[in-house]
């Protein structure tokens, strides 16, 4: 029952749902970019594990060609998220840097309390 | 013509810009060259409609770029926008090359998400465009453009993981992203409780890029930033927002022959329409009621989008582009007043007459186009799209926002004058000219661009257009009187509106409106599918 549970899909789907839940009740701002990235680290493994099953490989497509292969893992969401890895890593850079702007601007980490100093200075 | 000039030049150009700086002075020309190049090749069809296969592999596997009639008229919206941007800019100390290079870059990738057919692509060019908006929005380097900034980005970035886990579960239920391939699949499809889930979030994330009710939370911070450039809020406003709508249109036309969108896009379009005039009537800064009426806009296009009849999206694109060209002038004409007043308080600015005609009259000519009076930009497609009370709530709704502007066209001299003088350079008159032209020129000949451009034949007389002409008249004195009963204790001071313009999202709060919409979206789909 436990394999039938614990697939890659279900523990991605709920890996989505605890980053969401992150980003939705987290007032620290570093806590929200890391949220954030557990969405986009659960994106990547429901790709990878996408029709996986018990006994087979990641999606198993029939392959009629060379070297006698029978069962392979699908390329293309690979090849896919090899390229959102890129761009992840790449946003994640740049909220991160946008943070420490932030901080040494405002002194605080906290959504609420920068949200109200802003509102202080009229904008 | 292969079509991937359009995305490779500005990002080539944009790469030349930043590496050889003693050519900046002939780039910027080569830049503006290029970009009337653009739109005179897509307006004599140098380009072919249809795809064209960038590798000689067929599709699913192969890759393609194509043109129909409503990617056709975004991509000469979208070039003549940044045409009119680039040349807005041109002399202003910001406009340095690293802006350029994020002006051009961002000019290639919202030409490629047009031209994409393959929905990874069109989520790796998003995520990019994304990351440029956001360096556009801190472009001033003000230090408190920041958090809009980050609110942006953040943002996006939720509503983008969104988006991919859509194509996730899209990619398990048929194997494959592209549009072409998804279109033949989808008529002979029967499982239709596995299209549920992909579809909610899909349509969540894209409804979060177009700003629609209740996840618009990020754009008054994006749009009205204090940083941004006048250029920038224009093209963000401008065609920016659109192309969520636009990527909306293309998924609902793909699963329309087996789930019923329509009303769904309904109730968020009309929402979405009040909600965006209601929070712009309370509103006394000029570049954040801009803003919401951009909500307001986006609204009514999905109507149109929602009714899904040939006519219908004909009229949604058609509003489009007359909301591309009359909100940028709009943009444009209030950086010049922010300027001329030292302000971004409509209460701070009067006598804009007496200071100057020309900019008065820009006004003025959006403000109608806006509203959609007849002969201007905005009245084709609203009347197209709105036909019983729908067109009069919202018209009158738009109006009396717009009415707050009459005290500062023509004010009594009681007020101090704080102004600055108006040097207007000749590239803003230009571009705020040009912009003015195609406003008016998309509203006198509405019916012949309908029908050569959507192929959609009206019937239409003057007569008919001139007793428009005096419904809307009354519209506006009813706004005025209206207006006049609403603020009689000044503006400012009055507690409902207040209220609402102190009802701004922070990052938490737009993210539990995102689930919001995303339970609303998957109960929709599952109870209606």
């Amino acid at each position: 029952m436990n394999s039938v549970l614990f697939t890659g899909e279900n523990i991605s789907i709920a890996l989505f749902f605890i980053g969401l839940y992150g980003v939705c009740s987290r007032r620290n701002i570093l806590k929200s970019i890391i949220s954030l990235s557990i969405m986009q680290a659960s994106i990547i493994l429901f790709f990878l594990s996408l029709n996986e099953t018990v006994h087979h490989a990641p999606i198993g497509k029939q392959a009629y060609l060379m070297h006698r292969i029978e069962v392979v893992a699908d390329p293309l969401p690979q090849a896919l998220m090899i390229t959102a890895i890129v761009i992840g890593v790449s946003v994640t850079a740049l909220c991160l840097t946008l943070f420490v702007s932030l901080y040494h601007t405002y002194g605080t980490t906290n959504w609420r309390k920068l949200y109200d100093k802003k509102g202080k200075e009229g904008l | 013509m292969n079509p991937i000039v359009y995305v490779l030049i500005p990002l080539l150009l944009g790469f030349s810009n930043l590496a050889f700086s003693n050519l900046s002075v002939h780039l910027t020309k080569l830049i503006t060259l290029t970009q009337l190049f653009f739109v005179f090749s897509l307006l004599i069809n140098l380009t072919p409609r249809g795809l064209t296969q960038l590798v000689d592999v067929p599709f699913p596997f192969g890759m393609a770029l194509s043109i129909d009639d409503y990617s056709w008229i975004m991509l000469v919206l979208n070039n003549v926008l940044f045409l009119i941007a680039t040349f807005y800019s041109t002399g202003k100390s910001y406009f340095s090359r690293n802006m350029i290079f994020e002006l051009l870059s961002l000019q290639g990738i919202i030409n490629a998400l047009l031209l994409s057919v393959d929905l990874f692509n069109i989520y790796i060019l998003f995520e990019v465009s994304t990351v440029l908006v956001t360096l556009l929005i801190m472009a001033k380097k003000d230090s408190r453009s920041l958090y809009d900034g980050l609110i942006y980005l953040m943002s996006n970035l939720v509503a983008m993981a969104f988006f991919l886990m859509g194509l996730g579960f899209l990619y398990k239920t048929f194997g494959n992203l592209d549009i072409h391939s998804l279109l033949i699949q989808v008529k002979n499809w029967t499982d239709l409780r596995s299209l549920t889930l992909p579809l909610a979030f899909i349509l969540t994330a894209l409804s979060l890029k177009s700003a629609l009710i209740p996840a618009f939370g990020w754009l008054p911070h994006a749009h009205a930033s204090l940083a941004a450039p006048t250029g920038v809020s224009a093209i963000l406003s401008g065609i920016f927002v659109q192309i969520g709508l636009y990527l909306i249109y293309r998924i609902s036309i793909i699963f329309s022959p087996i789930v019923t969108l329509g009303p769904l896009l309904l109730t968020l379009g009309y929402a979405t329409t009040c909600i965006g005039f209601i929070f712009a009537i309370c509103q006394t800064d000029i570049k954040s009621l801009l803003a919401y009426q951009t909500i307001a806009t986006s609204g009514i296009i999905l109507i149109g989008i929602g009714h899904g009849t040939e006519l219908s999206i004909a009229a949604s694109f058609y509003h489009l582009v007359a909301h591309g060209l009359y909100k940028p002038l709009l943009f444009l004409t209030a950086g010049q007043m922010i300027h001329l007043y030292q302000s971004r308080q409509i209460s701070d600015m009067h006598h804009l007459w007496k200071h100057s005609k020309s900019l008065s009259l820009f006004w003025i000519i959006g403000t109608f186009s806006i509203i959609g009076v007849p002969f201007f930009g905005g009245f084709m497609g609203k009347n197209l799209l709105l036909q019983h009370w729908d067109l009069y709530v919202i018209t009158f709704g738009i109006a009396l926002s717009f009415m707050k502007f009459i005290p500062v066209i023509w004010s009594a001299s009681s007020f101090e004058d704080h102004t600055q003088s108006v040097n207007t350079s000749k590239y803003e008159r230009s571009s705020l000219i040009l912009t003015a032209f195609l406003c008016i020129l998309w509203g006198v000949f509405s019916s012949p661009i309908l029908n050569q451009v959507f192929h959609i034949s009206l019937n239409d007389s003057w007569t008919r257009y001139l007793s428009k002409l005096f419904e809307y008249l009354l519209i506006l004195l009813i706004s005025y009187l209206a207006h006049h009963v609403m603020t009689r204790n000044g503006e400012k001071n009055n507690a409902l509106f207040q209220r609402i313009r102190r009802l701004k999202m922070d990052y938490n709060q737009m993210n539990v409106s995102l689930v919001l919409l995303f339970t609303f979206v998957l109960g929709y789909l599952t109870l209606y599918r």
